[in-house]
């Protein structure tokens, strides 16, 4: 079941030679393992399209090792890789039916006629296109374009699906349910998909595993929950959710605990590891703004106060932006249903209460 | 048919339209309507017309009463089997420009978009010369004692000089010479439109690099195969300056027939007309079948 389905080491890959060379991937290395939904995410530019067309044979790389199933396919060129690509633009054949577009990789596998249809038919249904089997991909529109790709993608039972932000040439409400839909689709199959975004909220939703990246670098790979919940960076923090970015000082230190002074407080702050960490350093603090708590200010109490300076309605959700008293600035976020809160205003006095068990400690 | 744009009055427009329809109307159908009324009128001796109405060029053209005009008519086999002739050498032409000019055009197409101007200049550069300097260039490269039977004799590759000049051979590159880049510009601008995600695509699905060129590429640049091809056929078609200085009196072609009749004193002007009229509609007939096959596609692919 925990079979590695990729094996990517030491992959590092320059575009051009000499020194206009471009370093598109630096020195990036993880596994994927069999019949995970596994995304790679990062800003654009920062080398998701390379390392997927590295993965399915567009692109060679300048160094490193790159395994399927444990064995070495740097020189198997694309159309003998067990690997198929929904490509960006779909890249559907435009001359060909749209059951000619599905059935295309069956036919070139030699398939015979009988079973390329049946498959054809199988993967139409699959995607909900039966109808429009006969129609050209000018006459669909990018939701069902998009579906198609899938489909032609899919049919030849590929061990390992790549899929280049195939969803962001979509408007909002079909790029929802295309995400279900394809969530549905890779648990129905039971194979590898291997998906590129830049969108974190999609990445989250989607995979059982990320791996976020930045600059050619590999930053982080885990769940979504060891993404979100445990960032192991600056970068992953602030790229993946919202954050509280701020600075603090580590004043006294444990052997599981450290003792952080920000903005006036001393929090008391678990840490994993405290050799990562001494005493008098400069840290950052991640804090989200669902995990600072806000209400108006009572005089008895000893917690941060600030002042309201903007008000933003999310829908269930309602934020403030605060000023402390040193100047630092926080965003918090609250449930819309709770009632206290959604009669503040800008300029009010609040008290904030910060979860220090939720807040992340991150070096440099 | 688009509407008129609001604000603009219809007499306005026909008077915006002018100059086009003069361009159109001197240019190209008054040109045509003169040849048209010679082709029907009786020759003068030493060039020119006479005011005439008669049938005698196309009759001249096609049927043959012997030599003085006094027996049984047959068909006359000498001018169809001159412009057969024609027809089969700009279609050689056509096609050796194809298979020169696809990998070329398809070189050039793939080059970093910073050079590939450089490339399509490169192959432009000849023709800023007159086509019968560069013909007559031709004819110097390729006679017996030319440069490359020069080469190829040194090298020993050859014994005796090959003889190309008066061959249907030198015809062939002659045209080939002249009309390349006819065929090269619109395959370069075709394969560069090409989204060569879609070769990707078919290699990831598992098709073969033939395959992708024969099932893929091509059919999606094929407005620029016939485009290419229609504009090297034409011209060859009615070529001259390739089989006069090339072909000789044996390589005849229906360019050169329509050029002698117009040329000093030994002409005939309404064969001439006559002959360019055939000429005009046999291109007219390919260019309407192509038309036809254009909108069939069309229709298939519900644009
Ligand atoms: N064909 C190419 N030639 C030169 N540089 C390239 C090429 N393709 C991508 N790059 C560069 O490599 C980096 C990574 O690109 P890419 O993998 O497309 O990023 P992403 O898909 O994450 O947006 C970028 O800096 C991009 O400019
Ligand atoms: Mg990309």
């Amino acid at each position: 079941m925990n079979q590695i389905a990729i094996r990517i080491s030491g992959m590092t890959k320059y575009y051009g030679t000499g020194p206009d060379a471009v370093r598109a991937l630096h020195d990036v290395s993880f596994e994927i393992r069999n019949n995970e939904f596994f995304t790679l995410l990062g800003p654009s530019g920062c080398g998701k399209t390379t390392l997927l067309r590295i993965i399915g044979g567009f692109e060679e790389y300048s160094e490193g090792k790159l395994e399927l199933f444990d064995e070495e396919i740097q020189d198997l060129p694309p159309n003998r890789r067990p690997v198929n690509t929904v490509f960006q633009h779909y890249a559907l054949f435009p001359h060909l039916s749209i059951r000619d577009n599905v059935g295309f990789g069956l036919k070139m596998l030699g398939k015979p006629d009988s079973e390329i249809h049946r498959q054809t038919n199988k993967m139409l249904d699959l995607v909900r296109l039966s109808e429009y089997a006969d129609r050209r991909p000018s006459q669909l529109s990018g939701g069902q374009k998009q579906r198609v790709a899938l489909a032609r993608a899919l049919a030849p039972e590929p061990k390992v699906l790549l899929l280049d932000e195939p969803l962001s040439a979509l408007d909002l409400k079909l790029r929802q349910s295309m995400r279900h839909e394809l969530k549905q689709i890779r648990e129905q199959l039971g194979i590898t998909f291997i998906f590129v975004t830049h969108d974190q909220e999609e990445a989250l939703i989607m995979s059982d595993r990320i791996a976020v990246m930045s600059h050619g670098s590999l930053q982080q790979v885990g769940t979504p929950e060891e993404i979100y919940n445990h960032p192991e960076n600056r970068f992953v923090a602030d790229f993946v959710g919202e954050t509280n970015l701020v600075q603090g000082v580590i004043r006294e230190l444990c052997s599981d605990a450290a003792c952080v002074e920000y903005a006036d407080q001393e929090l008391s702050l678990a840490i994993q590891n405290e050799n990562l960490f001494a005493t008098e350093q400069q840290v950052h603090l991640s804090i989200r703004p669902e995990h600072i708590n806000i209400k108006p200010m009572s005089s008895e109490s000893s917690n941060l106060p600030a002042l309201i300076k903007e008000k933003t309605f999310l829908g269930t959700d309602i934020q403030f932006l605060c000023r402390l008293k040193g100047g630092n600035e926080l965003t918090t976020r609250v449930q819309t249903t709770t009632t206290d809160c959604a009669t503040l205003l800008p300029g009010d006095s609040v008290e904030l209460t910060i979860d220090t068990k939720k807040i992340v400690l991150l070096g440099d | 048919m688009s509407n008129p744009p609001h604000g603009v009055f219809a007499p306005i427009r026909h008077w915006l339209l002018l100059p086009s329809w003069l361009t159109i109307g001197f240019l190209m159908v008054s040109p045509v309507l003169i040849m048209l009324v010679y082709s029907f009128l009786t020759k003068e001796f030493r060039g020119g017309v006479i005011w005439e109405f008669t049938f005698a060029a196309y009759d001249q053209f096609f049927i043959d009463r012997g030599l003085f005009g006094d027996e049984p008519p047959q068909i006359e086999w000498t001018y169809i089997n001159i412009f057969w002739r024609s027809t089969w050498q700009a279609g050689l032409a056509t096609l050796l420009c194809l298979f020169i000019g696809f990998p070329t055009a398809y070189y050039i197409a793939t080059r970093p978009a910073s050079t590939r101007n450089i490339w399509v200049f490169l192959i432009t550069i000849p023709y800023w010369v007159n086509l019968l300097i560069r013909t007559v260039s031709m004819k110097f490269l390729i006679r017996d004692n030319g440069p490359i039977n020069a080469w190829l004799l040194q090298t020993g590759l050859i014994t005796e000089p090959i003889s190309l000049i008066n061959t249907p051979i030198a015809v062939q590159l002659g045209l080939f010479y002249s009309y390349l880049p006819f065929m090269v510009l619109p395959l370069y601008a075709a394969i560069e439109r090409f989204d060569f995600s879609l070769s990707e695509a078919a290699a990831d699905l598992y098709a073969h690099r033939w395959y992708t060129l024969w099932h893929i590429i091509i059919p999606n640049i094929k407005a620029g195969i016939i485009a290419g091809c229609i504009l090297v056929f034409i011209p060859s078609l009615g070529a001259f300056l390739a089989p006069d200085l090339l072909g000789g009196a044996k390589n005849f072609m229906i360019g050169s027939l329509i050029e002698e009749q117009f040329k000093g004193t030994a002409g005939n002007w309404p064969f001439g007309a006559a002959a360019s009229m055939i000429l005009l509609t046999a291109v007219l007939l390919v260019m309407m079948l192509h038309a036809r096959n254009q909108k069939i596609d069309a229709a298939h692919q519900g644009h």
